[in-house]
């Protein structure tokens, strides 16, 4: 079997007014036993694919193909597809061993193997003394791990999970997605998991697919995703961003020097190859900025800039500065707190700071590229 | 730790006298906001419910106007075949000139009437002449001049019946709730015959309509609701507002619609005539009988099933579904496991509260019931409006009120009253 197009969406188009399209010409493939995420805010269609992977949506153009079958045909009890919920969708007239028997009763398996299959799944999501409590005396985490353990107790042939961890509150979320992605390593089943948490999907999945408006900008494992984002909006919804907007001046290779709309010239990566007189977005990671009192400190820098510091905000591991820089209101810096205390940034607001970055930590991406 | 910790606010109040301070100026608050409908309910409801159960035991007409006739009576012994001495007799006669002095003879007559047919009119006319007889009885003997005025005082049942109603409480109108009766001479309760057995097949035949029209409205109003409960809400609401569209006709005007298209000269009967597929001497008798009841009321009644299934259907997730679909479950098999069992506590809601309304019902049964279809309500209202019978309403109302406790208890036993969901 074909490991690497374990699931296929080939030329995908939905539309549920046909009007307009939510989900626009889609290509992707799955490999198996990966962890893969779908990215994108509340609209961009990461929802609609996984339904219709699951079978309750038909796409309206394409199709969808699992270990080489299309699967327009076969309808979603025949598709062996596991599926997780956002409200976990557990019935809540059944206890949790009920719930778990669910699937496997409707598979016709005998009694025994029902008891010992329920056994090892309590196990493994450590729910054994919960086993006859109905949904709603779980709390949240306790739920969640039983819609997880219903959705792989029947061996499914993949998993989908739509924003499974939403509805729970920060501490439980985080632990949740640790158990989640061991489970994914224990079990070793294919997971495609929808979600609008950018670190939710840089910390589970084996490749981010990032959607927006019905289209696919990346598929690339988190570093990549983070490092080398291959579109402004990319660049923008995974993690924190100053984009400074200006026009290419000079190619020189890989590099570029883009004059920002502040008439400051700057050496940057040259990601999409923009020929000169082109408009970019140059994208700079906060933390990659370091931040003096004189220019002196910044040797090494391809890239210095002076900025008004115009507040500082202490976040614990970090201490987050706002800069008046490049004619943006709101250039942000992160320096991590290794000191202790203030001592991260001792300027006051209001004073004059040296802002500077290597050629490597930026890019220029071209502005409206889809 | 021996000595009891109790704990201490601030101030140094126990904290539970703090608390219960707290709380009593917020209980006064919500005692006044329940006090005027407590008040209505009290007078509007309670106190009736009490008059009525008073009313099916009491017999106080007959003991306040005949208490020389019910003192003379004490003495004498109803199994034997002998009629009772001349003191009787001569009790009876002061009684009646008494009775009839404060216009209580005839109404005596016609309470006595219930227990034994004849009485309403011997009392009427004994009651006008007594005080002529007086003189005469006085210088002969009350005994025989009064059987002389009217034989029927000479039948030892009316004396047997006297002597049996000579207590403040009776329970005899729970018997002919029953279709039971005293024997006055033995004073053994028997079953009446059966072609004058009512009660009891009545009652049985509105339990049974009633519940008929209970799963009438369930099968039909059970697709609607889910129906409704799926559609995008502007559809949903429209809909909705169909299926409430009756509550704003009037009762009369519905159930009278339903005799116009049933009958048999009517809307229905023609049409199908006219496609032939009945023949015109074979027009089928839809009304004035149960089906009449059935159908009217199952159309009265089904909002009552709908909206609480509704508003439950409402409030079960679609992602259920899909969960069992996804889990292998055939869409059909995923209804009856996962999407059903959750539309219960509706069901339960609205199963109850059709049979409750439907076996009260009076004014639809009245008009299209017919022989056949009329509800043990329409008898109440008889023995209330037409025989006067106040003791015997009230006792089949008593009756009617325990088979509905009855059927409530067996629902909560059963299903559960906390199962119950309007939303």
């Amino acid at each position: 079997m074909d490991n690497e197009n374990f699931v296929e969406f080939e030329n995908i188009q939905k539309s549920y007014d046909g009007e307009s399209l939510i989900v626009k010409n889609l290509n992707l493939s799955v490999k198996r036993g990966e962890f893969l995420t779908l990215l994108g805010p509340s609209g961009s269609g990461k929802t609609t694919c996984l339904l219709m992977l699951a079978g309750f949506e038909a796409p309206t153009a394409g199709n969808i193909k699992l270990e080489g079958k299309i699967l327009d045909s076969i309808p979603p009890h025949q598709r062996d597809i596991g599926l997780v919920f956002q409200n976990y969708a557990l019935f809540p007239h059944m206890t949790v061993v009920e719930n778990l028997a669910f699937p496997l009763k409707v598979r016709g398996m005998q009694k025994e193997d029902i008891d010992k299959k329920i056994d090892q799944t309590l196990d493994m999501v450590r729910l054994t003394k919960l086993r006859s409590r109905k949904p709603a005396q779980l709390s949240g985490g306790q739920q969640q791990r039983v819609a997880v353990a219903r959705a792989l107790i029947f061996d499914p042939k993949l998993v989908l999970m739509d924003e499974p961890l939403s509805a729970l509150d920060k501490n439980l979320r985080d632990q949740m997605q640790l158990e989640i992605r061991e489970i994914h390593e224990q079990v070793g089943i294919t997971i495609v998991y929808v979600t609008h948490d950018q670190a939710e999907a840089m910390t589970m999945s084996s490749r981010i697919v990032v959607f927006d408006d019905g289209i696919v900008q990346q598929v690339d494992p988190p570093t990549k995703i983070y490092e080398k984002p291959r579109s402004a909006f990319v660049a923008q919804f995974v993690g924190e961003n100053n984009c400074l907007d200006g026009i290419v001046d000079k190619v020189n290779g890989q590099t570029c020097t883009v004059e920002l709309l502040s008439g400051e010239k700057i050496q940057t990566k040259n990601s999409d190859n923009s020929p000169k007189g082109t408009q970019v977005l140059v994208s700079l990671r906060p933390e990659r900025v370091k931040i003096t009192k004189s220019e002196k400190g910044l040797d090494g820098c391809g890239n210095i800039v002076r900025g008004k510091l115009k507040e500082k905000i202490f976040l614990g591991d970090k201490m987050r500065a706002r800069f008046n820089a490049c004619q943006k209101e709101n250039f942000v810096v992160n320096v991590t707190n290794k000191e202790g205390g203030e001592k991260a940034i001792e300027t006051e607001p209001g004073q004059e700071m040296w802002l500077g970055w290597s050629v490597d930590d930026c890019c220029a991406l071209q502005k409206g590229k889809k | 730790m021996t000595a009891t910790n109790t704990l201490l606010t601030v101030d140094g109040i126990e904290l539970k006298e703090a608390l219960r301070r707290n709380q009593a100026r917020q209980k006064r608050k919500a005692f006044l906001l329940v006090a005027p409908l407590l008040l209505f309910i009290s007078v509007g409801f309670f106190l009736p419910i009490m008059d009525m159960l008073r009313r099916s035991t009491e017999n106080r007409l007959i003991v306040e106007n005949l208490p020389l006739t019910i003192v003379a009576l004490s003495e004498w012994d109803a199994s034997s075949a002998l009629l009772p001495g001349e003191p009787a007799f001569r009790a009876i006669a002061k009684d009646l000139v008494k009775a009839q002095k404060l216009r209580r003879a005839t109404q005596l007559g016609q309470r006595l009437n219930y227990e034994l047919s004849g009485t309403s009119s011997l009392f009427r006319t004994s009651g006008r002449k007594m005080a002529g007889l007086i003189p005469e009885a006085e210088k002969t003997a009350y005994k025989e001049t009064l059987i002389e005025f009217d034989q029927r005082w000479g039948d030892i049942e009316l004396w047997r019946v006297i002597r049996r109603f000579s207590g403040s409480v009776v329970a005899d109108y729970y018997l002919a709730a029953l279709d039971m009766k005293r024997d006055f001479e033995t004073n053994e309760v028997e079953i009446l015959p059966r072609e004058e057995r009512v009660y009891v097949r009545l009652f049985g035949r509105t339990v049974m309509i009633s519940l008929w029209i209970t799963l009438m409205t369930l099968l039909l109003g059970f697709p609607i609701a889910l129906l409704i409960a799926r559609l995008p809400t502007r559809q949903g609401n429209l809909l909705l507002v169909l299926v409430l569209l009756p509550f704003w006709t009037s009762l009369l005007v519905r159930t009278t619609s339903w005799i116009v298209l049933l009958q048999q000269q009517g809307v229905v009967n023609d049409i199908l005539v006219a496609v032939g597929l009945i023949g015109e001497d074979a027009r089928l008798r839809m009304i004035y009988n149960t089906i009449g009841t059935v159908i009217a009321m199952t159309h009265i009644l089904l909002p009552f099933m709908v909206l609480p299934l509704y508003s439950v259907m409402k409030n079960i997730s679609p992602s259920y579904m899909r969960a069992a679909i996804s889990l292998g479950a055939h869409p059909i098999s995923a209804f009856w496991k996962v999407y059903f069992p959750n539309t219960i506590p509706g069901i339960g809601a609205g199963a109850i509260m059709v049979f409750v309304l439907a076996i009260g019902y009076y004014i639809t049964p009245e008009l299209v019931g017919g022989r056949t279809g009329v509800f043990i309500s329409n008898r109440i209202a008889y023995h209330i409006s037409s025989s006067l019978n106040w003791g015997l309403a009230a006792a089949l109302g008593v009756a009617l009120l325990i088979i509905v406790i009855t059927i409530y208890w067996i629902y909560d036993k059963f299903v559960g009253i906390d199962n119950i969901r309007l939303g």
